[in-house]
């Protein structure tokens, strides 16, 4: 200490020397050299500690997940290559492969596929957030296995391929008007969002769905009085479609009854349209260097207009209403950018518990809901 | 009056006749007992191991034994139906057939070597078996006994020719009226009926005297008027030769022209009659008349309901050579025939030509369509010297106008058709395809298929080479093998097999096109072109007129359809 207190003043401590840093040196080398030991001891601890944790964090849960696809009886139609685990998310299982029952030889690649959030409630399971990201198939390959599936020879194929038409078949072979559309080699995105509330019986669901060739999707949905029973009938479903199983039954089970409280969409056209567009071009000898059909001129326009508006009165006895909206859809035609809807403030509508119709049964659900429909127009 | 009412009778034979033979077998069936089924089976009545024959007879309800029954002859060596040979056999078989069936006349012979057919002949007893090639003389007698035997089983009148009144015959029976003839004479009927005859070596089994029979005629006084030796046909004196034939009419025309009719044969299948006729004539010294005779004059009629066969002038040949046929057999020695062809036999038709037949028009007779005087040297063959065709004209006239008739109405169905059909449906009336396909479609279904598939096609041809060409419409595709098909670039009609482009053919395409278009070319196609239709217009639209169309099709361009002057714009759309 007393070689510490030394006066200042005395010109043989002139700080600005270099001897003073010496002195300043020589006295943290004196502290930190153990302490640093410790430090360093401590860190590498608390590193393997947390590199302990975190590895028997990831086999567990890696486990749990083998056991929860075990259990949930996919083993055979869900393989991955591993499992990773990061602060954003929960985990990531990475290289899936995904084989469907109904379409046995042909396995979806999906690159990865995240849990990002999971939370359960009464057992049941109230929120989801996951990402799959680069979901990979090719629509040609699996028409092919469909058909050999169904035992259908060359001469069927063709014969049905020959007479299909783009407007009336588009919900009868609507994986063929893909394919004349231009899109075979699908790459997709998708991002879900689920909650369900087993008390209040609310379910939402939002999707986000981005394919290069299709586009953008955007669906959000809002479902009042779905059961508890009803809500446990949705991992049945998925099973269902990766396996054999009365997927309809299932639909009708789940959304029976239900109520439907709010519902916005957002689609924005990339090519798939366009490639639509051009198939129907082709159908009705669109001479060359014209202009495609779909580009309605002012009368096609009202013809089609009036067409959309008389579908639309079965629904809906609001003739503004049902012009407003056949007016949005012949410029989405024409345009083929954006369109978007959502649905009015306070309405509800019921979801029937069967239906002949299911076009006409969605129309009715909308037209209750009060979409309103809005279309991009470009200057 | 006396004509229509031949007519009328005729006609009524004829159709009663046609029916019996023409339905034969049904008439037959309707005869007997219904558990009495037909059987059509084959018997062996002989044979000959050594010689590798063996003889069949058709059977029908177990029993061959007929009149005329039908001998099929199986040899293993087609050497057995040389003359020598047959003539062997047939008067061995001849002993046989004589001894099992007394009541046999003649056969028809089919010879077959390994179960091909390769002979075919008759042969009579009459003619001692000898065989002779054809069969046309035991065809006619076998339809005349099937008519006669089906008359019997019918028990209808023992007269089948119908007399008319202009007929001066009446039936003279024998005095214990067992015994029958029919009596042409000039002799007042009244008179006739009190007439008797005396009948020696017949039996008058059916009352009217059939076959060899020595006949006395007795007047009302019981004195002699004259004998009548030979044979007799359903009563009717034929003199020395057994005609034996199936009368349809007796009539006449004053003494001098009485006539029967009768028939020769049928051809089921154009539904023709031959009809031949009977005369007898009238002497005026004796005030009698000769026997029956069927040659002098040698006349025949083709008598048909379808009078649309003789507009196929192959059809009139093969009818004018039957009756050249049938001539020879009815009458070998003749040198004169007269030949008919009518849509109903007629008495003064079949026997000549009308007095005022000039061929003309208005005076024509109509139901004769086609007349021919033929004529040969013994030995010889006939020859037409005159005929005459002006009914065959007016029906070919009408024929024609029938024939547009028709034709009008099938493009009026194709117009109405294609009023209902849209563009592609034009189309493939216009290139006469069943439909026109639609070319992404079609791509597909080859690339999910792995094969080509079979196209119609309209297309755009930009480029058209020797052996290939290459279209831009609706989308690039290749074509191979077109073979002078494709002369220049233009809109096309196209049809051929489609399918996937082989890289070879790719890259060449490749080196013709900008670097631009080049990364399009995935998934191009080739067309193997088997036929093709260059159109006049951009997107085939000739295929907008369908009078045009229609005109095309069947090659009449100044065609109209049935429409309005103010309508007649309306459909060219």
């Amino acid at each position: 200490m007393n070689s510490i207190n030394k006066k200042i003043d005395d010109p043989k401590y002139d700080y600005n020397k270099q001897g003073y840093n010496q002195v300043n040196l020589s006295v943290e080398s004196h502290i930190t050299k153990s302490m640093k030991i410790a430090l360093v001891a401590l860190l590498l601890l608390f590193i393997g500690c947390g590199f302990f944790i975190y590895s028997l964090h990831t086999e567990e849960s890696s486990t749990a997940i083998k056991n929860f696809i075990s259990k949930c009886k996919i083993s055979n139609n869900i393989n991955y290559k591993n499992i990773s685990f990061s602060f954003a998310e929960d985990f990531k299982m990475n290289d899936l492969s995904v084989n469907f029952n109904s379409i046995p030889g042909y396995t979806f690649k999906v690159e990865s596929v995240s849990v990002i959030n999971t939370r359960y409630q009464a057992q049941m399971l109230s929120f989801l957030e996951m990402n799959l990201k680069h979901v990979r198939f090719s629509l040609s390959e699996i028409v092919k296995i469909i058909n050999s599936n169904y035992n259908k020879n060359h001469d069927d194929v063709a014969e049905v391929i020959s007479g299909i038409n783009p407007t009336g078949d588009l919900l009868i072979h609507p994986l063929y008007i893909l394919l004349l559309s231009g899109l075979d080699n699908v790459d997709l995105d998708l991002y879900v969002e689920y909650f369900y509330s087993p008390e209040a019986n609310d379910l939402s669901l939002k999707l986000t769905f981005v394919e290069n060739y299709i586009g953008e999707l955007n669906l959000t949905v809002q479902l009042s009085h779905v059961t508890n029973a009803q809500a446990g009938r949705i991992p049945i479903l998925l099973r269902h479609l990766l396996q054999d199983g009365n997927k309809t039954a299932d639909i009708k089970h789940i959304l029976g009854g239900v109520g439907v409280n709010k519902l916005e969409f957002y689609f924005k056209n990339n090519k798939l349209m366009n490639g639509f567009c051009k198939y129907y071009d082709e159908v009705y000898l669109n001479p060359p260097n014209s202009k495609s059909i779909c580009d309605l001129s002012d009368e096609e326009k009202n013809k089609f207009e009036q067409e959309v508006a008389n579908y639309l009165s079965i629904s809906s006895l609001n003739k503004t209403y049902n012009k407003e909206i056949a007016s949005e859809l012949s410029e989405f035609v024409s345009r083929r950018t954006t369109i978007s809807g959502n649905s009015k403030e306070r309405k509800q509508a019921r979801v029937p518990s069967s239906t002949n119709n299911v076009l006409r049964t969605l129309i009715d659900i909308l037209v209750q809901l009060e979409i309103n429909v809005r279309t991009l127009r470009r200057s | 009056m006396m004509r229509n009412f031949k007519l009328l009778s005729l006609r009524f034979a004829l159709s009663f006749i046609s029916a019996i033979v023409l339905s034969n077998e049904t008439i037959a069936q309707d005869a007997v007992p219904e558990e009495i089924v037909e059987k059509t089976e084959m018997k062996r009545i002989a044979y000959s191991s050594k010689k590798g024959v063996e003889v069949f007879a058709q059977t029908q309800n177990a029993k061959w034994c007929a009149q005329i029954p039908e001998l099929k002859i199986f040899a293993q060596n087609e050497n057995a139906f040389s003359d020598s040979q047959l003539s062997d056999l047939m008067n061995k078989v001849g002993v046989v057939l004589e001894s099992d069936c007394p009541q046999i006349e003649a056969v028809s012979i089919d010879g077959y070597k390994n179960n091909t057919l390769i002979y075919r002949g008759q042969a009579s007893k009459e003619g001692r078996w000898k065989p002779e090639n054809g069969d046309l003389k035991t065809k006619i007698r076998r339809l005349q006994v099937s008519i006669n035997n089906t008359k019997k089983l019918n028990g209808t009148s023992k007269i089948s020719a119908t007399v008319e009144k202009s007929a001066l015959e009446t039936r003279i029976y024998s005095k214990n009226k067992s015994c029958s003839i029919m009596y042409t004479s000039t002799v007042d009927p009244d008179r006739l009926k009190d007439w008797t005859i005396a009948v020696g070596n017949n039996s008058c089994s059916d009352n009217l005297i059939y076959g060899k029979a020595e006949v006395s005629v007795f007047d009302e006084n019981g004195r002699f008027v004259e004998a009548l030796d030979g044979f007799f046909t359903e009563g009717r004196w034929t003199g020395r030769k057994n005609l034996n034939v199936v009368m349809l009419n007796r009539y006449g025309y004053g003494p001098d022209n009485q006539i029967i009719s009768y028939i020769i044969d049928t051809n089921s299948e154009l539904n023709i009659h031959y009809i031949g006729y009977l005369h007898t004539k009238y002497n005026k010294k004796t005030n009698r008349y000769s026997a029956w005779t069927a040659c002098n004059p040698l006349v025949i009629t083709a008598a048909t309901e379808n009078e649309h066969i003789f507009l196929n002038k192959t059809v009139t040949n093969d009818i004018i050579r039957s009756a050249q046929s049938y001539a020879d057999v009815v009458c070998s020695g003749a040198t004169k025939l007269k030949f008919f062809a009518t849509t109903v036999a007629q008495g003064i038709a079949g026997m000549d030509l009308p007095d005022d037949f000039e061929g003309t028009e208005e005076k024509s007779e109509e139901s004769v369509i086609y007349f021919a005087n033929l004529d040969r040297k013994l030995g010889q063959k006939w020859k037409i010297v005159e005929d005459k065709k002006t009914n065959l004209a007016r029906m070919r006239q009408l024929e024609k106008r029938n024939n547009e008739l028709r034709e009008h109405q099938l493009m009026m169905a194709d117009y109405n058709d294609l009023l209902k059909s849209d563009y592609l449906g034009r189309l493939a009336y216009l290139f006469n395809a069943d439909r026109i396909d639609i070319f992404p479609n079609m791509v597909l279904a080859s690339q999910l298929t792995g094969k080509a598939v079979h196209v119609n096609i309209m297309a755009r041809i930009n480029k058209a080479g020797l052996k290939n060409a290459v279209a831009d419409w609706p989308r690039p595709f290749l074509l191979q093998r077109i073979g002078g098909l494709i002369q220049s670039p233009g809109w096309y009609l196209l049809s051929g097999d489609l399918r996937l482009s082989k890289s070879d053919e790719v890259r060449k395409y490749i080196s013709t096109i900008p670097n631009e278009e080049q990364k399009d070319v995935s998934g191009l196609m080739t067309l193997e072109l088997s036929s093709a239709m260059q159109c006049d217009s951009e997107l085939c639209g000739e295929a907008t007129d369908l009078i045009g169309l229609v005109r095309r099709r069947f090659e009449q361009p100044n065609w109209k359809p049935y429409l309005s002057e103010d309508n007649g714009n309306q459909e060219n759309e």
